[in-house]
């Protein structure tokens, strides 16, 4: 039921963050280097958006020129409609108290207690004392940190310190969430609990969240859309399961072939079939499609027999995409004819 | 008494029960002003120059280049000057300023002077040390750079900002007993005008044992402050 909610109010797409060809440059002694290079990209309200690329990509400088850290060189941002270019620091500060920010590092004051990190942004803006102490309350219970108030950071876990980060980050009720690599520093177990408080974050209290991160799982697990990014551009982008179940760039293939094995290339496709006689052929399996496994029932009458040899699957937004590698045994023009029909089905390549 | 035996016999007597009274406690007050007076006001102008030659560095919140350089080409050429020699060539600046060289504001002066530029450095290698993912944090929730100023950079390093200025409050007991020398009054003198140059070496080593003593307790102190800031 509450798919169906998000679904429709997702297909609302409301536009909250429009980059329009944002260009982003630094100059490093004579030389420039270019680390957001004419993005376009939108990002609707309510939506988890991830985008995802490998180290020195521009991931955190494109998230960094969404809320001014960083100017922009050239383009267009817009934060609900408030143009972000060409801003001075004083005018961007109103507009940073709409959007929070969660760090790989966590970022927290040493010298305050974890009530005092939550509470520095309702200082910032300018909240009296009593609304503070209630509303600080309010967001640790939220994060499930209520009996650590009066703890300091330095003796807080990882997770437990980036669930104060994402307290204070929503201290004053932003309409955005930036996440820039917040589970990159955490191991599995505690990403997961990080991941699902930002699922919390995104569905209970509907905050736009834009997650940076050069880990697979972080988007399969919560993200609605992902853009990919290489060498400060944005390579692909669309819905979760659309992107990577049908990848179309090299990286985009690369950060796929993390979560599940594909298509086997180069060595691996040597040994495989060094290890079986048979012919070797790669499938796609795409969610919904139940014509694979008919296919493959008619292959005995057809004097074909397969066995499987490797292969992944995954399942994004609810639906399955993954490979599987088959050996096929039998005479060459039986399997042609087993190929030929697999091929009507569903995507076939051939190992080599 | 004016025989040279008399002399040796005045060199290793002491007279306590006037010494004390009238030559060692006085001194010790003396002293004691002389430091406080320095530290309160070099510990605020190092304070400021400190905070400006972090602040002013690049990507820093004030980052401006021209401040930068000429605050750090002025450190640099005061501190280096041994502290002895600064309170000479300061002289006649210090008639124009405190009306005398001699007497404990005269050496204030010259002890500001120097303490001043020591502070700064120290200060601003202390601010160094903070994160800067704590300040970027703090301009993310939209933080003024006077807020963060004071509220992030100067909590975050206080703890070895109080060890810095108590590593300088020793420094500036240091420099108090040279400006004893040239007339500043305090232990210094007293150790080198009735102690060495009276061949009293019981004299000199009292002395000593009373700075020694000062030196620990404010070191003492130091450290329980940077401790009860620092939580460990
Ligand atoms: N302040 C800066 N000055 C100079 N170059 C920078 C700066 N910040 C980032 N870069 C460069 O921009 C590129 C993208 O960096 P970044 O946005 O941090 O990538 P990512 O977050 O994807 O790892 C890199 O080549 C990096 O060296
Ligand atoms: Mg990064």
């Amino acid at each position: 039921m509450t798919e169906d909610h998000i679904v429709s109010s997702r297909s609302a797409a409301e536009p909250m963050v429009v980059l329009s060809n944002v260009t982003k440059e630094f100059r490093v002694g004579k030389k420039t280097v270019t680390a957001v290079d004419h993005v376009d990209l939108t990002i609707n309200r309510g939506e988890i958006f991830a985008i995802i690329g490998y180290s020195g990509a521009g991931k955190s400088t494109l998230v960094r020129l969404i809320n001014g850290l960083e100017s922009i060189t050239s383009g267009s941002l817009t934060v609900n409609g408030f143009e972000v270019a060409g801003k001075r620091e004083s005018q961007l500060r109103e507009a940073r108290t709409n959007i929070g920010m969660i760090f790989q590092q966590f970022n927290l004051m040493n010298s305050r207690t974890v009530a005092g990190n939550v509470e520095f942004p309702l200082k910032v803006a300018g909240w009296d004392k009593n609304k503070r102490a209630a509303r600080v309350t309010e967001l640790l219970e939220f994060v499930g940190l209520a009996d650590k108030a009066k703890n300091y950071p330095d003796q807080l876990s990882g997770g437990q310190k980036q669930r104060v980060g994402i307290a204070r980050a929503l201290a004053t009720s932003p309409s955005l969430l930036l996440a820039d690599e917040s589970t990159s520093a955490l191991d599995p177990e505690t990403t997961a609990e990080v991941l699902d408080l930002l699922k919390k974050v995104n569905h209970e209290l509907g905050i736009t969240v834009i997650v940076i991160t050069h880990e697979m799982d972080v988007v399969s697990n919560i993200a609605d859309r992902v853009a990919v990014m290489e060498l400060g551009k944005v390579v692909e982008s669309g819905n979760v399961y659309d992107v990577f179940s049908n990848p179309q760039t090299a990286t985009a293939k690369r950060f796929v072939g993390t979560a599940v094995k594909t298509t086997p290339v180069g060595g691996e496709a040597a040994e495989l079939k060094e290890r079986h006689r048979g012919y070797l052929v790669n499938i796609e399996i795409t969610e919904g499609n139940t014509s694979i496994g008919k296919v493959l029932s008619y292959l005995g009458s057809r004097n074909v027999s397969f066995n499987i040899v490797q292969g992944g699957l995954e399942t994004l937004q609810g639906k399955s995409y993954g490979n599987l590698t088959l050996e096929l045994i039998g005479d060459v023009i039986s399997i042609d004819a087993a190929v030929a029909e697999l091929k009507t089905v569903t995507r076939v390549q051939e190992v080599r | 008494m004016y025989t040279s035996e008399g002399k040796l016999l005045a060199a290793n007597s002491v007279d306590w029960a006037s010494f004390m009274p009238d030559k060692l406690v006085p001194a010790l007050g003396e002293t004691l002003y002389m430091v406080s007076f320095t530290m309160l006001i070099a510990g605020f102008l190092g304070l400021v120059v400190g905070l400006l030659l972090y602040t002013t560095r690049q990507g820093n919140i004030l980052a401006n280049r021209f401040v930068n350089i000429v605050l750090n080409v002025v450190v640099n050429i005061v501190r280096p000057i041994p502290f002895i020699i600064l309170l000479a060539a300061l002289g006649p600046l210090t008639s124009m300023v405190v009306g005398t060289r001699l007497g404990a504001n005269a050496a204030i002066f010259a002890m500001v002077f120097g303490a001043t530029f020591a502070i700064a450095r120290i200060v601003e290698q202390n601010m160094v040390s903070i994160d800067p993912g704590v300040i970027e944090a703090a301009r993310a929730m939209g933080a003024s750079k006077m807020r963060i100023l004071f509220t992030v950079m100067i909590p975050e390093a206080l703890g070895p900002l109080i060890l810095g200025y108590t590593f300088l409050v020793i420094g500036v007991v240091d420099m108090s007993a040279m400006a004893g020398y040239i007339g500043g009054g305090g232990l210094g003198k007293v150790a080198l005008v009735d102690g060495y140059q009276r061949f009293n070496e019981i004299i000199t080593w009292s002395v000593v044992a009373v700075i020694i003593i000062l030196v620990q307790l404010i070191q003492l102190v130091g450290n329980m402050l940077a401790r009860k800031v620092m939580r460990r």
